[in-house]
């Protein structure tokens, strides 16, 4: 990053000048808040909204928010919440269609009056959202809804500084600094004084920049930023072969894990619902009636966000193909690390560790993947070449 | 982030089902009919063999239905069954009522494969509707020798009699056979599989259309004989459920049936089909 | 028989599927215990309960196996083709037959003498095995197709 397109500003003016900005321009912010002992992401008028104080804690089936004496703004880690819940909601009217004259007229809902602004992305976030345009964007017929939401979508990056216990990302193409995808890329600075790098990662950031109150970024803070990220890369040891996934995983099919892995699975769909590239969904049309109840004079069709644990998601001639939780997480699982790539020529996990974070059986999406392919993934346990 | 370019216009919505009026209503079994359409103003592209279509019932819902006839200017057939609300509804159209499509999509048979080859094609079931506008391209001529075999229940729920005789009479060697029959039948009694199994002739080309097990099986009587799994073609289906690629609902491995099928080559899913649950 | 009877059956035999790379000291030993069989459609080659006498190889034709349950018509549930044979139940403990066979059109078969045969089999041990193996293949092509008819898959397809 040139100096030019990097400032320091400070993590609670800064930050609020930088709300109060994108607002005026006439950007929605959306950043993360603090709600009912969780950070969600919500809309938020002022930097004093977000997080302060804020540590996470993340195992298998276990995420606890404390707050902390040290006034640090992004010292956590993300919750159930992702950023599709604002670019593919979970419930939304796609069509309306009327009667009209033996036929019918339709129409779409418009798309929202006012670009998103995104505060807090974390590289795993950034590259499901890139995954989520891959899918719905750039589909033979791209998804009108998203399209209109995802238009002009400006994109405050953090650097992660404290990666969770349940993050893999290096291990699958990512890592705490974001390197695509973002206008603004923020890393928290502690040595030498609490503070924030602000950089730019595109013209509209750049021309964004002028309007934060700060100074210039020396080499000194970028020197600190690289430390904090090298601190951050030793918390992400490598777990799994990410890029080999899909051939590792292709003659797995029968493999007994399955049924072991199904003896815990409650399929409850918790790890779909937060999982941020999960696209799957259902549509279905409600019907008004005239007001003598006799016939349908308009249909409104939604739609909701759908699960592949769900029983009737996949279904042949009215009855399901996939009818025991072992082939539905086989499913969820190869899907996500195996079939993915094939299907959209990008991954589709961005190892974010939400999905055992929040899954209540503390299933781990990572462990049943090595024992799958038979290498071991505990941190410090080797690479897949050094295994025999 | 910047500009996504090309926001979709207003009104061209993909999920959008464009408005179609029935002209005609054929009964083919007691709950089997053929509905053919019209377009009120805007028609869809035709569609190609194997191809399917969206069909939308006011108040009622969608399903996914392979075209079984393309006609002039927009006009095409669609041949349902009724096992649930909205194919009920599909079957209960009368002409002059207005439903709903939008397609087609899907993958189509490969025609040109076959030209100046020997062509088996195997129909099991109301599989031979989505095979009726290739049987009528090939039997139009193409193949060198063409070989039909039809299954079905009983003798009354063989669909589309009268292109059955059209077709023995344009050279093509249709075979039928039912599960079960009175003697008067002259057909034959057994599975589609062995009427192909007793052809004893290596095909240079199959496609294959039926419930799973019958494609499966009858495939592999196809490969036993000499076909190559390179070249033997099946249809298979999951929950069409928006035909666009956007619900992930239609997933076979790594395929997506509405985008990727239905039609698919045999080799390509032959492990799929072995695994259940998948 | 006369001879030109049996070189006519004799001939019949090799060219029958069933006995494809049969050893043909075999064929004339089944020659000699086979006459030509004919049967006009509707006809019936054998009735559920008749003793085994022989079994048939159809030559050309076809035969209908047919299952009837009291009050209900009957029902084909196997059509046999030219190539094919029908009637192995005699080979199991010499077991009557278990189903109606009907001629479906005119047909013409080749009726084996099944005493004379298994006879035969009782000194040739390469012969018995012959006839064992083919059918075995006959009694696995019925009962796959038998299964697959019984899971009625069109009753609930696409």
């Amino acid at each position: 990053m040139s100096r030019d397109r990097s400032r320091i500003i400070d993590p609670q003016t800064g930050l609020d000048a930088l709300v109060r900005e994108l607002a005026a321009i006439g950007y929605r912010v959306v950043g993360p808040v603090v709600s009912e002992g969780a950070i969600v992401y919500d809309d938020v008028t002022s930097g004093s909204e977000l997080p302060t104080g804020c540590v996470t804690d993340q195992a298998p089936g276990r995420w606890r928010l404390r707050i902390d004496d040290e006034p640090t703004r992004f010292g956590w880690t993300p919750g159930a919440d992702s950023w599709k819940r604002f670019l593919t909601p979970a419930h939304q009217e796609v069509l309306r269609i009327r009667r009209h004259d033996g036929s019918w007229v339709s129409e779409t809902p418009p798309p929202p009056d006012r670009p998103l602004a995104l505060i807090g992305a974390r590289d795993c976030e950034l590259r499901a959202i890139a995954v989520l345009d891959r899918v719905l964007l750039d589909a033979d017929q791209p998804d009108a809804q998203y399209a209109g939401r995802r238009r002009e979508t400006f994109v405050v990056a953090t650097t992660c500084g404290v990666p969770s216990a349940t993050c893999w990302c290096t291990s699958i193409g990512g890592g705490p600094q974001p390197h695509h995808g973002f206008d603004l890329r923020l890393t928290e600075l502690h040595e030498g004084g609490h503070r924030l790098l602000v950089e730019s990662g595109s013209e509209a950031g750049t021309e964004f920049l002028g309007r934060l109150p700060g100074r210039l970024a020396t080499d000194v803070d970028h020197v600190t930023a690289d430390a904090v990220v090298e601190r951050a890369v030793e918390h992400l040891p490598l777990r799994l072969p990410g890029s080999d996934l899909p051939a590792l995983l292709a003659g797995s099919a029968s493999h007994p894990r399955w049924e072991q892995v199904a003896q815990r699975c409650l399929s409850c769909g918790n790890c779909t619902m937060v999982c941020p590239t999960c696209f799957c969904s259902t549509f279905d049309d409600a019907t008004v009636l005239t007001d003598d109840g006799t016939a349908p004079v308009e249909t409104v069709r939604r739609q909701h966000w759908a699960s592949c644990f769900e029983l009737d998601h996949s279904n042949l001639g009215g009855r399901p193909v996939r009818a025991t939780i072992a082939s539905r997480y086989r499913q969820w699982l190869t899907h996500k690390l195996e079939t993915w790539p094939a299907q959209f020529g990008v991954t589709g996990c961005v190892g974010c560790g939400r999905c055992t974070t929040w899954c209540p059986a503390a299933i781990d999406i990572v462990h049943e993947a090595a024992v799958l392919i038979g290498v071991d993934d505990r941190p410090g346990a080797g690479r897949r070449e050094e295994q025999p | 982030m910047g500009t996504i370019a090309d926001p979709v216009v207003a009104g061209s919505d993909p999920l959008t089902p464009v408005p179609h009026r029935v002209v005609a209503v054929d009964v083919e079994t007691s709950d089997v009919v053929t509905l053919t359409f019209d377009p009120l103003s805007e028609a869809l592209v035709p569609a190609r063999p194997g191809q399917f279509v969206m069909v939308w019932v006011f108040g009622v819902g969608e399903i996914p239905v392979s075209v079984s006839n393309v006609e002039d200017a927009g006009g095409f057939a669609l041949t349902v069954r009724a096992v649930g609300a909205v194919s009920n509804a599909v079957v209960s159209a009368r002409p002059g009522d207005t439903l709903g499509a939008r397609g087609p999509y899907g993958t189509a048979w490969p025609i040109a494969d076959a030209k100046d080859r020997d062509v088996l094609v195997v129909a099991g079931g109301l599989g031979l509707a989505p095979l009726r506008t290739a049987i009528d391209e090939l039997a139009d001529g193409g193949p060198r020798r063409l070989t039909l075999v039809v299954g079905a229940r009983e003798p009354d729920q063989v669909l589309f009699a009268a292109d059955l005789r059209r077709w023995r009479d344009l050279g093509v060697d249709v075979q039928i056979t039912v599960d079960a029959a009175s003697s008067r039948w002259d057909g034959a009694v057994g599975t589609a599989t062995d009427v192909v199994a007793r052809l004893g002739a290596a095909h240079d080309v199959a496609f294959v259309c039926g419930p799973e097990l019958m494609m499966t099986t009858a495939s592999r009587a196809a490969i036993a004989q000499g076909t190559d799994p390179a070249n033997v073609w099946v249809s298979l289906e999951r929950n069409m459920h928006c035909g666009i690629a956007h619900c992930g609902r239609c997933q076979l491995g790594a395929l997506l049936l509405c985008r990727d099928g239905a039609v698919v080559r045999w080799d390509r899913v032959v492990e799929l089909l072995r695994e259940r649950g998948r | 028989m006369n001879d030109t009877r049996i070189g006519d059956i004799r001939r019949a035999l090799g060219e029958h599927d069933f006995f494809a790379a049969m050893d043909p000291r075999h064929l004339d030993t089944l020659a000699e215990m086979s006459r030509w069989s004919d049967h006009a459609a509707s006809s019936w080659l054998a009735c559920a309960g008749d003793a085994p006498d022989s079994f048939h190889a159809i030559v050309s034709g076809r035969v209908g196996i047919e299952v009837t349950a009291t009050g209900r018509a009957p029902l084909v549930v196997a059509t046999v083709h030219a190539g094919d044979v029908v009637g192995w139940s005699w080979f199991i403990g010499r077991q009557p037959w278990q189903f109606d066979v009907v001629a479906l059109d005119d047909v013409r078969s080749i009726a084996i003498d099944v005493n004379a045969l298994l006879d035969a089999c009782d000194r040739s041990d390469d012969l018995r095995y012959e006839i064992t193996t083919r059918l075995l293949r006959v009694v696995a092509d019925r009962l796959r197709g038998a299964r697959l008819q019984l899971v009625d898959l069109y009753g609930h397809d696409r």
